[in-house]
């Protein structure tokens, strides 16, 4: 089921809480069209060179940088391709750590196909929970952006959020496509230039 | 080698290779071919480790932690590596990690008739990436580990290193 939030305006709203120690990452395609539509920074890693991978790799960045807070945007067709995911970061916590799922039930880039949460069936908060997810939660309204920004910022991880957003056709807002580049960038924000080449 | 003990791969020089190149993060899925490894590692307190339920999150853990300024090192099994072939390209490759998939050579033997498709196909499957691999059978053949290293951090590429101990694992 598709809720009613707008999803660009979603991330915008989002990306306002941010300061230098935000890293926030995006998962293939919508999450990071909205990312960079909200404003490209260093901190930004769109990684969309495959599918299947944001939180995890997210996860990774979370336990190489303790200090920062890193925050997740996937959608929910690449969630539900890896949602072995929940269970790893579960059994090996970080508290560093969100992962916000734009819920649209669809496959966005590929025609708008449904996904399994478009049903209502499969729940993707639910199942983070059963995993051992430490907080979890679906946002449906916007009333309820404030709780969403506490639980990308504030709460101790591991958080998982499902914020159901409408299917729209919005125009596309592509990052720099080198994965090379892009983490680099990345790369050189958090970590200084120099240890960064190394 | 005729001497019966050179032809064994010793847990505590893999380790050593390890160490000597800087791991700090040790991703895994359980193996039947490197379980001794992981073994070791898992009792070295300077290493962290972290499970995943399937190989291509190994990749994308490693990724992260590369990209955060960690040094990853990937333990999984040929036929793992073979499920993670998306993300070997699209995050290893595409992302430009220099990272080092220490992989258990499931079904090799180096003498006898291969029954086992896993190693059918293992050196085929790397060679269709592009990817520069390293066969690893016996302790003799330990400093290629710190070649591989070496040579993920020049490229900034992922490389491979099979594990190839015939005496372990699936063929013990």
């Amino acid at each position: 089921m598709s809720g009613g939030l707008h999803r660009r305006d979603l991330v915008k709203e989002l990306v306002k809480g941010r300061d230098k120690n935000t890293l926030m990452l995006s998962g293939l395609g919508s999450p990071c069209w909205d990312l960079n539509n909200a404003g490209d920074v260093p901190e930004n890693f769109y990684i969309w060179g495959a599918m299947g991978g944001a939180a995890m790799i997210g996860y990774g960045v979370a336990r190489a940088q303790p200090d920062k807070r890193v925050i997740v945007l996937t959608g929910d067709g690449e969630m539900l391709m890896g949602m072995g995911a929940f269970a790893s970061i579960a059994n090996f916590p970080v508290r560093n750590l969100a992962i916000v799922v734009l819920d649209n039930g669809r496959f966005g880039e590929t025609g708008g196909q449904k996904t399994h949460t478009s049903t209502g069936v499969t729940d993707l908060a639910g199942i983070a929970k059963a995993s051992g997810i430490a907080t979890t939660a679906t946002i449906t309204q916007e009333s309820e952006i404030a709780k969403l920004k506490e639980l990308a910022f504030k709460t101790p991880g591991p958080v998982v959020a499902v914020a159901k957003v409408q299917y729209e056709k919005l125009k596309f807002v592509l990052p720099a496509n080198s994965g090379g580049y892009l983490k680099d960038r990345f790369r050189n924000a958090i970590l200084g230039v120099d240890r960064a080449q190394m | 080698m005729s001497d019966a003990s050179s032809n064994v791969l010793s847990p505590d020089i893999v380790h050593r290779e390890m160490k000597q190149n800087g791991v700090t993060d040790v991703v895994w899925l359980p193996d039947s071919e490197t379980n001794w490894l992981y073994l070791l590692m898992k009792a070295d307190p300077d290493l962290r480790l972290v499970g995943v339920s399937r190989e291509g999150h190994a990749c994308s853990i490693a990724a992260g932690l590369s990209a955060g300024g960690r040094k990853p090192i990937i333990l999984i099994q040929n036929t793992g590596m073979m499920e993670s072939g998306d993300s070997i390209r699209g995050w290893l490759m595409g992302l430009d990690i220099p990272v080092v998939l220490m992989v258990g050579y499931r079904g090799y033997t180096r003498h006898g008739v291969n029954k086992d498709t896993a190693a059918t196909y293992t050196e085929r499957f790397i060679n269709a990436f592009g990817l520069q691999y390293y066969l690893v059978e016996s302790d003799a053949d330990a400093p290629r580990i710190s070649i591989a290293f070496k040579e993920a951090d020049r490229t900034k590429r992922p490389v491979v290193i099979l594990v190839a101990d015939e005496f372990h694992g699936f063929n013990r």
